[in-house]
């Protein structure tokens, strides 16, 4: 029992510090991998014309690998802070569930900024490789100064589709652990966003093309941070439920 | 789809979770909290270091091509037959030549990038006019209003060579040109005023195209392959 009040702001500082403390690997995995696909990026994708009297060659490089690893990352990310470990570390503070979540979902904030500010960026050191190929270079996403406001949308973007994977996954995790037959229903939704077979085979239709459409053509902004904030509100929201579950079993 | 098919995904993101989590674990172990702030630091200046650099070689170097829509791509070839107007940007050069009753028209190669359409005037005279037009070249989609990337500038023009009651295509050394292109992930840029074209979409190259219009009394021998000249019908 701690003999000084804290508010729950201290409280949530003092874990969100904690986890940052304990989980600055994490940070340095995701450049490790974004570092990776740089080097498997760097070739490109060839391709050409060729006529009797005229060649041409033309290579082309984007960072869709960088972008693809970086939602794995986070991914992987919204598990690893279920994982028990990290769970029982939160007991060395005077914590209750809202604040051990509370602080997860500011780690997360964090996270998703480093993860949205360095893969846009990434696409500055695939340029750097264009510029340093022999032959004539176009630059088909004009950067920072050439297109300030597509340059800060594409990093708030995927600031947005990073954290909304980090709170989904954490959030699943949560309620697998609280009850361990809760994965039948997420591995049918992983099998049902691939559109398996399996889902063919018993006659019914993935869409959860649909759902990823839901976020991805949307064009307008305000509509899309609404459509993300939303969905990552009521997940959050949910997360709280199984992680009390949680901390009353452990006791 | 097989069932080891449908369970590759769950199974590509466990292996993926565990290469993770083994990275981060070794990674937590080997080094200390002083170096991962080291390294987190050093990565963000070198990706800012980046940035400023391809900023100045953007502005300096990447090419500025025009960028058109397929409906904005001209077909000569087309406007010849149906006699109407050619934008004049697409007209390399216009001569007039003279030729005394007969008119060889040759190729010194077997296999080249242009095309004669062949023209009779209803006027009697000495006089042919030759128009040479460019061939057009650009890559990316330009489908579905998308624009493509117009490279036509980058083409290298050979003029038929003219002597005495001849033209001859000369030879032409093959050209090569090499283009390197990036550009961002489309999953990203789904808010951009620019919505990025795809690249990948291919290449279109139009033939460059030699349009002579020659007085009927002059007696033509052409000597170029069937697929390497057009005759103009008259009205």
């Amino acid at each position: 029992m701690s003999l000084t009040h804290r508010t729950m702001g201290e409280v949530v500082k003092q874990q969100f510090l904690f986890k940052l403390r304990s989980n600055a690997a994490v940070i340095t995995v995701l450049f490790v991998m974004q570092a990776v696909v740089w080097g498997l990026m760097i070739g490109g994708a060839n391709t050409g014309l060729s006529m009797s009297t005229f060649e041409l060659r033309w290579n082309l490089i984007t960072n869709d690998g960088v972008v693809i690893a970086s939602l794995l990352w986070a991914l992987v990310v919204g598990v690893i802070l279920t994982t028990p470990g990290q769970r029982n570390a939160s007991f060395t503070y005077v914590s209750s569930p809202v604040t051990e979540n509370l602080a997860n979902f500011c780690f997360f904030g964090l996270a998703a900024i480093i993860a949205g500010v360095t893969t846009v960026l990434s696409g500055s050191v695939m340029k750097l490789v264009v510029f340093m190929k022999d032959g004539n270079s176009i630059i088909e996403t004009g950067g920072l100064i050439a297109a300030p406001l597509d340059f800060f949308s594409r990093i708030v973007v995927m600031i947005l589709y990073t954290l909304l994977i980090m709170v989904v996954v954490y959030t699943f995790m949560l309620f697998v652990q609280m009850n361990r037959l809760m994965i039948v229903p997420i591995v049918l939704l992983v099998l049902l966003s691939t559109k398996s077979g399996v889902f063919d085979l018993l006659g019914i239709e993935g869409n959860m093309g649909t759902l990823f459409d839901f976020f991805y053509k949307e064009s307008s902004f305000w509509l899309f941070l609404v459509k993300t904030g939303v969905v990552m509100v009521i997940v959050s929201i949910l997360s709280f439920f199984p992680s009390s579950r949680i901390e009353v079993k452990q006791s | 789809m097989t069932a080891i098919e449908s369970v590759l995904p769950i199974i590509a993101v466990i292996l993926l979770f565990l290469v993770v989590w083994g990275i981060q674990r070794a990674l937590q172990n080997r080094f200390t909290r002083k170096t991962h702030y080291k390294v987190i630091i050093g990565y963000i200046t070198f990706l800012l270091v980046a940035l400023i650099v391809t900023e100045i070689l953007e502005q300096t170097t990447s090419l500025n091509l025009p960028r058109i829509t397929s409906q904005e791509k001209v077909d000569v070839g087309r406007a010849i037959l149906s006699d109407k107007s050619i934008p004049k940007n697409q007209l390399v050069t216009e001569r007039t030549h003279e030729v005394d009753g007969k008119l060889s028209i040759k190729a010194e190669q077997r296999e080249y990038e242009t095309i004669f359409y062949i023209e009779r005037s209803f006027e009697n005279g000495n006089t042919v006019t030759e128009r040479v037009y460019k061939p057009s070249l650009t890559i990316g989609d330009g489908g579905n209003g998308g624009k493509s990337y117009d490279l036509s500038q980058y083409v290298k023009v050979s003029l038929p060579v003219w002597k005495g009651q001849e033209v001859v295509m000369p030879f032409q050394s093959k050209q090569e040109l090499f283009i390197s292109a990036y550009r961002d992930s489309i999953f990203i840029s789904q808010l951009t005023s620019n919505q990025v074209g795809n690249l990948y979409g291919g290449s279109e190259m139009s033939y460059g195209i030699v349009h002579l219009i020659i007085p009927e009394n002059i007696e033509l021998d052409i000597q170029l392959a069937p697929d390497y000249y057009v005759e103009v019908p008259r009205d």
